[in-house]
């Protein structure tokens, strides 16, 4: 009973606290993917848990890339969501962006290059294709120097929505997978970036220095930086008459990190209370276990004292006796935990955060106090096992 | 000459609820290196709480213990469990083998309790040869006969080369023909110098000690010294 009760907490705190740190480790590892230095700019108000506000001001093209005069950041690309690409039930964005947008957004090439000042006189509208796109939507073989001719739904939040069009695309690079940052809506994977003139052209804008703009990326030289270059970029946009209340929101990979912080704090808390319930249950079939263990040992104790025990030989063995059993259900329990973290993967879609990483993260955490938690309860029978009168307990049938 | 163990004016008193009881009332006794004594009496006439004050398993209400001239009432209970490690041997009626052990590690299982052994596994080995258990050693006691558990529990008492061994009923759960066998034993254990304190209800044991103390109602009736 003692060792199922051990067991039982393992698996339950296995499950139940693996899952939240896997899906925490999820994503903050987004977050760190997404870049280390990091900055977006979104002309709106939004915040990392969602909700979106259009600007009274929207942000311009020509604003935003002075933000690159700022001391602490290096490179910036404005964005602006042209329209969208429907394969089936997955909508992909095409998305302009200036030719600094790779060091700004920390994109990586699988196969060719990004878009740059050349590609705005072409004909067909060249495109660095997201990581879903070009492995799983297009169905066919995709490659650089590929043409595609696909259904574009003209869509901004600021120049509003058009027909449906055919439209050209030429692609000049294939990107590597990323992770998207929480919080921003938009998976890098399905998107098109391509230049801001054609995309500006879709809507027939041609004074870009004019043109609004959905938001930018920014990245600075080290993640030190972050918070000098996001209040550097919020004092230069004020000063260019835009309010921070409700024109812009900067979000900073640190942000989003602060605000995973404090929604895990209170999912943790929220656990801890939960953990410690399975703690103490756990705990307690050892106290229950032991205590009826030495009522029905009094002639032994009587006879080990009789033998020249003393009361502390008593209680060390007692003791010794928990640990034993309380370590035999923490490996059996650890071991059953893993089968059925890996047993439940099949059936529910979060549980695949709990990797074999956060598992062992899980286990440092919890098998240690299980164990201590165990010799705690056994404290109390092993103690009454020791105080007991030895004349007594040789009378005891 | 101060025996190696004395009991003076030594009282017991049980408290049961609400009710005393007077287990020993006054009990002066001297137990000399070498002796064979056996203690009689009714049921509920002290013997056992005699044996057990004897064995610094207990300690008196009144009157004072002496083991080896040191008065036992300023000993800590650590020291008397060293004590009872070191000097004493128990055989109960009921064995009180350890289930879980073999006979060997039953035996050895004194040892743990003293340094006075140096290599208890030779040591248990030779006292159950001893006992003619040789072929036994590695059986539970659930496995064992009723005379067999018993001789265990004497190898057990022997172990740590005691001073004296103390015996409660040793022949109680056993037939006549195992009782005499034990009996020798006994014998042969106090011929070779070892003091025996032994009570039983069994007139052959008690027949066969040097000296037999009758108690009645926590008193010491009677006593009858044999050939000293």
């Amino acid at each position: 009973m003692v060792i199922m009760g051990i067991i039982l907490s393992v698996i339950l705190g296995g499950v139940v606290i693996g899952v939240v740190n896997g899906i925490k480790e999820y994503y903050t590892s987004s977050i760190y993917e997404a870049g280390f230095n990091v900055i977006f700019v979104i002309s709106g108000k939004t915040g990392v848990g969602g909700g979106f506000y259009p600007a009274a001001k929207p942000l311009i093209v020509s604003d935003v890339r002075e933000l690159k005069n700022l001391p602490d950041i290096k490179a910036v690309s404005p964005l602006f969501i042209a329209g969208v690409f429907r394969f089936g039930d997955n909508v992909t964005y095409l998305i302009g962006a200036d030719e600094d947008l790779s060091l700004s957004a920390s994109l990586t090439l699988y196969k060719g290059r990004f878009v740059n000042s050349n590609d705005s006189s072409s004909q067909a509208i060249p495109v660095v294709l997201g990581y879903n796109i070009w492995q799983y939507f297009l169905n066919q073989s995709i490659n650089i120097n590929s043409d595609l001719n696909l259904l574009l739904e003209p869509y901004s939040l600021t120049y509003g929505k058009g027909n449906p069009k055919s439209v050209e695309l030429h692609v000049i690079g294939l990107l590597d997978k990323r992770a998207q940052v929480p919080g921003l809506g938009i998976d890098p994977n399905n998107v098109f970036f391509t230049d801001l003139v054609h995309a500006y052209k879709i809507f027939n804008v041609t004074d870009l220095s004019k043109a609004y703009v959905d938001g930018a990326v920014a990245s600075t030289p080290s993640f030190q930086d972050l918070d000098n270059a996001s209040n550097e970029i919020v004092s230069f946009l004020e000063s260019k008459g835009y309010s921070e209340k409700t024109d812009f929101t900067v979000i900073s990979q640190k942000d989003a990190l602060r605000y995973i912080d404090r929604v895990f704090v209170q999912i943790n808390n929220f656990i801890n209370v939960i953990w410690a319930v399975v703690l103490t249950i756990g705990s307690l079939s050892v106290l229950i276990v032991m205590v009826i263990t030495v009522r029905e040992r009094y002639k032994e104790i009587g006879t080990l004292r009789s033998l020249g025990a003393r009361r502390s030989d008593i209680m060390i063995l007692f003791l010794l006796e928990a640990s034993w059993l309380s370590i035999l259900g923490i490996v059996l329990g650890s071991v059953i935990g893993i089968i059925v973290i890996e047993a439940l993967k099949q059936y529910f879609e979060f549980i695949k955060f709990v990797t074999f990483p956060v598992i062992l993260q899980t286990y440092a955490i919890i098998l240690p106090e299980i164990f201590l938690f165990s010799l705690l309860f056994a404290l109390y029978p092993a103690y009454r096992a020791a105080r007991i009168d030895p004349v007594q307990a040789l009378k005891y049938e | 000459m101060p025996g190696i163990i004395e009991l003076k004016e030594v009282h017991k008193i049980y408290k049961l609820g609400s009710v005393s009881v007077n287990a020993l009332n006054g009990i002066n006794l001297v137990i000399n290196k070498g002796e064979f004594i056996s203690i009689v009496g009714p049921s509920g006439s002290g013997k056992t709480t005699m044996l057990n004050l004897i064995g610094l398993l207990d300690r008196p209400t009144a009157g004072k213990v002496f083991f080896e001239s040191r008065d036992v009432s300023s000993l800590s209970d650590n020291e008397l469990s060293r004590l009872r490690a070191e000097k004493i041997g128990f055989v109960f009626q009921t064995f009180n083998l350890i289930p879980s052990l073999t006979a060997k590690e039953n035996v050895e299982l004194a040892a743990a309790f003293s340094n006075k052994v140096k290599d208890p596994e030779r040591k248990a080995e030779e006292l159950l040869e001893l006992m003619d258990l040789k072929s036994r050693m590695n059986h539970k006691p659930n496995q064992l006969s009723g005379g067999e558990q018993q001789r265990v529990a004497i190898a057990r008492a022997l172990m740590n080369d005691p001073l004296v061994l103390l015996a409660d009923e040793p022949t109680g759960n056993l037939d006549s023909k195992t009782s005499m066998e034990l009996l020798e034993i006994f014998k042969k254990l106090n011929s070779e110098g070892l003091t025996l304190v032994v009570v039983t209800h069994n007139l052959s044991i008690a027949n066969e000690a040097g000296r037999i103390i009758y108690l009645k109602d926590g008193r010491v009736e009677n006593e009858v010294k044999k050939g000293y």
